[in-house]
Parts: structure tokens; C-alpha cells; sequence
């Protein structure tokens, strides 16, 4: 029930965003509102298809094909659309600090592959590395500096921080109440899906 | 046993010779609509086989598998061809939607033979939901990809993610007409839908972007 209900209002929060998204991008023709729609969209697919499947069959999909290949979409988009944001000085900036998070989603992926879906967990892995290298890579790049597009960067790291603590969370509480940090972890996730919305008009309107 | 070969044969024939007597573009229009088909037929091959490999059943399979699988086979010819030819955006979608007609076409032929024809009005609602299901992801990805494939970052990383966005889209459309009641309706209405929305809209998004 609690599920049910978190998961509408993600679906709900995600699809209101997407319309925003789509709004912004047939007024201003910025790659950056298609990229970010695109995320929405795949995040919202891969959201109601898991949920539809939960409402008809009472039971997650047995084969996790579809909805983390949705999801693995929305996070290839979100590596899309902070690449575009960023400028190629700072794509080629260089820092030991970089090192921090494939080794941190290794860590974490070393976990996860205690319970299985080994292809999943290792794609996962190698895309998150790549979202937070990029993400931690320009905020260190414009440490000391205010430009629009770090607020982009916080939101994406927000985002990502509340995707490993639902996944982490998920692996130890199991109970369908309001006391299981992982619908906690996933409403953090819905307003992250909101700031992105924010950041993204902050950065592209500057 | 509905022997999918065989009526591959009897259907993919004529087209090959067309192909062989057209020229040019009509040419090419003839062996995409001949690839539609061929993919669907890899299709049923590869979803059987990783259906036995997940030990699930025919609906598990065409709720969890089916869809990823036949996005991605139909994707192939048109992959090859962007790659290749470097077509005019309006040519590859107008590819890619043969493509996705093929695919249907041969997809309801093969459900004909095992279902039989009697019943016109689900054959009507199968035929326009089915076939406008395919049209709408094959678009999809054509026109999202036609959108991305300035940059090469974009073209990788843009091709995964609609393959994945049109995956997902062709899942729920299964999972909604897998059920037999007002959910039915809504999947096989959805394409429908999507299609009519797609087309009054993308007028709009057609237009001269910025550049990025």
C-alpha cells in the first residue's frame, strides 16, 4: 500500500516535470530541455511499467529486463545532458579526487552482487562512475566560482546519493510501513527529480 | 507448429522480386519493408530461446523479453543504414516507419495463422493497435536519434537510451493488452493515440533548433 501510494506520487511529480520539460523545450529549442526530457521519460516509463506490472500481477517483474533498461536510459541521458552543459576546459580538467567515484561504485557494486543480477549491477557500476566523475569533476572545476550550471551538478549529485542510499536501503528493510528508510530514500529521489527541473532552467537561462 | 518460416517465404517472395524490378528509393523502401520482416522473424527466434534460458513462459516472455528484443531487432537495419548512407533526417524516419511496418505486418500474419481469422473486430483492434505500436517506436528512435546524431557522445549514448525508451513503451503496451478488461482498451487505444499526438505536435519540433 505504501509503495503503491510512494510510487504514484513519483509517477505523478515525474510526469508533471517531464511536462514542464517538454513546455520549456517547444518555447526555447534548447538541447538541454530535450535531453532532460528524455531523462524524464525514460525514469517515468521505467517507474509505471514496473508499477503496472506490481497492480496486475502482485509480484515485480521476474525477468528485470524492461524496467532497468528504462532506467539505464534515463541515466544515459543524464550523463548526456550534463556533457552538454559542461565546456571542454572543464571536460579535460584533471584531479586525483576523480579517482573517488568509480571506486566508491565499485565498492558499492561489490555489494550489490551479493544478491545477484550481476550484468545489472556492473552496468549500473560503470554508468553511475561515469555520471558522478563528470558531476564531481565540474564541481571541482568551479570551486570558488558561482556559474549557473553547479547547481545542475548538485541536483545530479543529490540525485545519485539518493539512488545508492534506496538500492542500500532496499537490501535490508523489506516492510511495506512508513518506518522503511527506502521509501524515505525514494521520496528524496521524487523532489531530486524537481531540482533537476530547476537547475537545468538556472543553467540554460544564464 | 504455425511454421513462421514458411510464411516468411511466401510473403517475403514477391517483395524480393519487387525489389529487384524498383529502383532507387522505391528500391529501397521495398528491402526495409523486407528487413521488418526478416527482423521479426530473428525475434521470435531469440525471445524462444531466452524465454527457455530464464525458464519463464509465452506471457512472461511477452511481457518481460519480447519487447527488448524486437526494439532492438528492428533497430539493426536502420542502425546500419544511418551509419552507412547518412540519409536526410526525413528519409530515415520515413525508413524506420517501413521498418516498423514490416515488422507488424509479418507479426499479424503469423498471429492470423495461429489464432484464425474469424473474429473481424479483433483482428481490426489487434491490427491498427499492434501496427500503430511498432510505428510509434520505430519513429521514436529514428526521430530522437535524427535529433542526437550531431554529436558522436549523443549518437552512442542517444541510440541506447531510445532503444530503451521505445523498449519500455512496447512493454507496457504488452502488459496493458495482456489484461482483459477497460486496461485492455487503454493499451491498444495508446499507440493509437501516441501516433495521432505525435504527428499534430512534431510540426512543432520540427522547426530549425539552436544550435548546440
Amino acid at each position: 500500500m505504501i509503495e503503491t501510494l510512494e510510487n504514484g506520487v513519483q509517477l505523478a511529480v515525474v510526469t508533471v516535470c517531464l511536462f514542464f520539460s517538454l513546455r520549456r523545450l517547444a518555447r526555447e529549442r534548447e538541447r538541454a530541455f530535450e535531453l532532460l526530457a528524455l531523462f524524464y521519460t525514460c525514469y517515468l516509463l521505467g517507474d509505471l511499467y514496473w508499477q503496472l506490472h506490481l497492480f496486475f500481477y502482485q509480484q515485480t517483474p521476474r525477468v528485470r529486463y524492461i524496467s532497468d533498461v528504462s532506467w539505464l536510459a534515463s541515466w544515459l541521458f543524464l550523463y548526456c545532458l550534463l556533457r552538454h552543459v559542461s565546456t571542454p576546459e572543464e571536460r579535460r580538467f584533471r584531479q586525483p579526487l576523480l579517482c573517488v567515484p568509480p571506486v566508491f561504485a565499485a565498492a558499492m557494486c561489490a555489494f550489490f552482487l551479493r544478491y545477484g543480477a550481476y550484468l545489472n549491477n556492473l552496468v549500473t557500476a560503470l554508468m553511475m562512475s561515469l555520471i558522478l566523475i563528470h558531476i564531481v569533476r565540474g564541481l571541482l572545476y568551479l570551486r570558488g566560482s558561482a556559474p549557473p550550471r553547479r547547481a545542475l551538478y548538485r541536483a545530479a549529485l543529490f540525485f545519485c546519493v539518493c539512488e545508492y542510499a534506496a538500492w542500500t536501503a532496499s537490501c535490508f528493510f523489506w516492510e511495506d510501513t512508513l518506518a522503511n528508510p527506502y521509501f524515505w530514500c525514494d521520496a528524496l529521489l521524487t523532489i531530486s527529480n524537481v531540482m533537476l527541473f530547476f537547475a537545468v532552467r538556472k543553467a540554460v537561462s544564464a | 507448429m504455425n511454421y513462421i518460416e514458411n510464411i516468411y517465404v511466401c510473403l517475403a517472395a514477391p517483395l524480393l522480386v519487387a525489389a529487384l524490378c524498383l529502383r532507387s528509393r522505391r528500391r529501397l523502401t521495398m528491402l526495409f519493408l523486407l528487413a521488418g520482416m526478416t527482423a521479426c522473424l530473428l525475434s521470435s527466434y531469440i525471445s524462444t530461446f531466452l524465454a527457455a534460458a530464464h525458464g519463464v513462459d509465452a506471457l512472461v516472455a511477452s511481457l518481460e523479453i519480447a519487447p527488448v528484443v524486437e526494439e532492438g531487432m528492428k533497430f539493426f537495419p536502420l542502425l546500419f543504414y544511418l551509419l552507412v548512407f547518412e540519409p536526410r533526417r526525413e528519409t530515415a524516419l520515413d525508413e524506420a516507419l517501413v521498418i516498423a511496418v514490416g515488422f507488424a505486418t509479418f507479426e499479424n500474419v503469423c498471429y492470423l495463422t495461429g489464432s484464425g481469422a474469424e473474429n473481424v473486430v479483433s483482428l481490426l483492434v489487434r491490427g491498427f493497435g499492434a501496427g500503430a505500436m511498432h510505428v510509434v517506436c520505430g519513429v521514436m528512435t529514428a526521430a530522437g536519434l535524427s535529433y542526437l546524431w550531431d554529436r558522436t557522445y549523443l549518437r552512442v549514448a542517444g541510440t541506447l537510451g531510445l532503444l530503451g525508451l521505445a523498449a519500455t513503451y512496447h512493454a507496457i503496451y504488452n502488459l496493458l493488452v495482456s489484461q482483459t478488461n477497460a486496461a485492455a482498451v487503454i493499451g491498444y487505444l495508446l499507440p493509437v493515440l501516441t501516433a495521432i499526438l505525435t504527428a499534430a505536435l512534431g510540426g512543432r519540433f520540427r522547426q530549425t533548433r539552436k544550435p548546440a
